[in-house]
């Protein structure tokens, strides 16, 4: 036995921590504390972090790190509903990282993501368009997904088929289920990426799959439901633009009093325009 | 009967004097001079409205000094009409590419035509093949029927909302006159006119109960001046302002001590930035050895090093 505690102690000394480049302490500081506010569903607070460690690194000069700390805050922007400033952080970055002969196309999704936030489908389809190409996988789904999300709000039956066809077993679920359930409007799997989304803990695709089970629900009772469920998490997470949407369809649907009071008292509760 | 001798050569002589008589006077007028004068010739394109009346002899003038005259305007029925001028070759230093010719009446809307040539100050022409077009000066006709129909536009307007405004006028003094309308109950209606007086006769009541309420004022300020009125009132804020004044002689005992309390609370928080610096260097140093204990075998020897790059995936829609 005590031989055994010996062979352990002596294997544990022959473990190493990860080698890679010398860090500096502050910026791993920063982003860690950027990280943290991330997770704690805090984008604001992630931003004002992300931002001292976007200064870190350029105070470093550090390209690699100037681009992770760019990405990270252009990120947070956007989850922080903010997709003007992540659109010109973003185009800030891209302009700084192609002076070095640096380009990255993890940019490129979030000017495609924020330009579709603007309504701004046009300008949103063709940076995506350039990324459904790309050779990371990751980075090709989700530009297929966004490229879905815009043909369907196009009306564009052939481009939302293509997306669908597009998507690879890489691919997030959710995103695989929520574009066929645009296509076949089925509300089942609309509900079932919603399921998906929650587990992940995107409440935003959450809100917007159970608008969309809402949408292909013929029930009218079921589908005031089913907005008033979207309505009240949208105007949780501050997304007042949807949330006066689906309040608005839940009130106008509703045929029990006290739903359609709830939808009422949820549009009042909405900051003004 | 007196012969005159060498009569062919006073002949001669006369034929020469003559001659020079005229050379001399033909330099007097200055004829010569002109023959002598070097010259510039242009061709001025008219405008398709026609000459204006200019015809040939017409000056030329630039910068308001004859410069030449126009030999002649040729009518050319494929063409355009054009005028062949020649010019003073002094003149076509103030003559370019940029000059415009404009065709103008001594006096404005009479008298002969001329050309008034602008001075250019672009390339200067090919003399050889020298071009200009000209334009007509606009009719001062033009103007005062631009002008009028200019004040019939405005005017007209005006005085057909006066119209308006007048038969609106009459139709309301008609209305008032037949009683319709406020104004007109109240000059045609009898009832009406009664209420006012009899309002009338109200306010005079209402006025002279205003002037009994004044008087019970007056007696009231009376009252409040007596002895168990404002001096009371007096006597009990002397009250109060000696317990205020109690107060603040406590409050003067206990200030020596605020510098010491404050001293106290400048060192306590004089230590926090040093504090918070100590903090978190600590947590990250709790942080690498957490980091190290993690990456150490056989926790978890192959576990990847941390990324400093959120995941594409949070980018979402």
């Amino acid at each position: 036995m005590r031989w055994g505690w010996v062979v352990l102690a002596l294997l544990a000394g022959c473990s190493s921590p990860p080698k890679g480049d010398p860090e500096d302490p502050t910026l791993t500081r920063l982003g860690h504390a950027g990280d943290i506010a991330f997770n704690l569903e805090q984008p604001d607070q992630a931003a004002e972090q992300y931002r001292a460690a976007l200064a870190r690194a350029r105070t470093r000069d550090d390209a690699g790190a100037i681009a992770d700390a760019g990405f990270n805050l252009a990120t947070a922007e956007l989850r922080a509903g903010k997709p003007r400033d992540a659109m010109r952080t973003a185009a800030e970055m891209q302009a700084e990282l192609a002076r070095r002969g640096v380009v990255d196309a993890d940019f490129a999704l979030i000017s495609a993501t924020a330009s579709f936030r603007l309504d701004d489908l046009s300008g949103a389809d063709s940076v995506a368009a350039a990324l459904t190409g790309g050779k990371d996988p990751a980075l090709a789904n989700a530009a297929w997904f966004l490229r879905g999300l815009i043909a369907d709000a196009r009306g564009d039956r052939s481009g939302l088929e293509k997306a669908a066809a597009s998507m690879t077993s890489a691919a997030d679920p959710a995103d695989v289920l929520e574009l066929r359930s645009r296509l076949t409007h089925d509300r089942v799997l609309a509900l079932r990426a919603a399921d998906l989304r929650r587990d992940g803990l995107d409440y935003r695709g959450m809100a917007r799959a159970l608008a969309l089970a809402a949408q292909f629900t013929l029930d009218a009772p079921a589908a005031a439901d089913l907005y008033l469920r979207a309505g009240r998490s949208a105007a949780a997470q501050g997304d007042a633009a949807e949330a006066r949407v689906w309040l608005g369809k839940a009130r106008d649907l509703a045929t029990d009093a006290g739903l359609r009071a709830e939808a009422a008292h949820a549009l009042h509760d909405l900051p003004a325009h | 009967m007196k012969i005159l001798r060498h009569t062919d050569e006073w002949v001669g002589l006369l034929v020469v004097v003559s001659v020079a008589l005229f050379i001399a006077a033909a330099l007097h007028a200055g004829v010569l001079s002109d023959w002598f004068q070097p010259t510039a010739n242009l061709r001025v394109m008219l405008p398709e409205t026609g000459s204006q009346g200019l015809s040939a002899g017409a000056d030329i003038q630039v910068l308001g000094t004859k410069v030449g005259t126009v030999r002649r305007v040729v009518v050319d029925p494929n063409q355009r009409m054009y005028a062949e001028a020649e010019l003073d070759e002094q003149a076509t230093a103030f003559i370019r590419r940029d000059s415009q010719a404009v065709v103008k009446k001594q006096f404005g809307v009479a008298g002969a035509a001329f050309l008034d040539i602008s001075r250019g100050t672009g390339a200067p022409l090919d003399w050889h093949f020298a071009v200009i077009d000209a334009v007509t000066e606009r009719d001062p006709t033009e103007n005062i029927g631009a002008m009028i129909d200019q004040v019939k536009e405005k005017i007209f307007p005006v005085l057909d909302d006066a119209g308006r405004a007048m038969h609106a006028l009459a139709d309301t003094a008609e209305g008032i006159s037949q009683g319709h309308g406020n104004v007109g109950r109240l000059v045609k209606d009898d009832d009406l006119i009664n209420q006012l007086t009899a309002m009338l006769g109200n306010l005079k009541t209402a006025t002279d109960q205003l002037n009994a309420t004044l008087v019970e004022v007056h007696g009231l300020v009376t009252s409040t001046a007596a002895p168990d009125g404002v001096p009371a009132l007096l006597r009990r804020a002397d009250d109060a302002l000696a317990s205020v004044q109690k107060a603040t002689h406590d409050l003067a005992g206990a200030t020596p001590q605020l510098p010491a309390i404050t001293k106290n609370v400048a060192g306590s928080t004089a230590n926090l930035p040093a504090l918070l610096t100590q903090s978190q260097q600590s947590m990250s140093e709790l942080e690498k050895t957490l980091n190290q204990l993690r990456h150490t075998w056989p926790l978890s020897g192959s576990a990847q090093p941390e990324t400093r790059r959120l995941s594409p995936a949070e980018v979402r829609p």
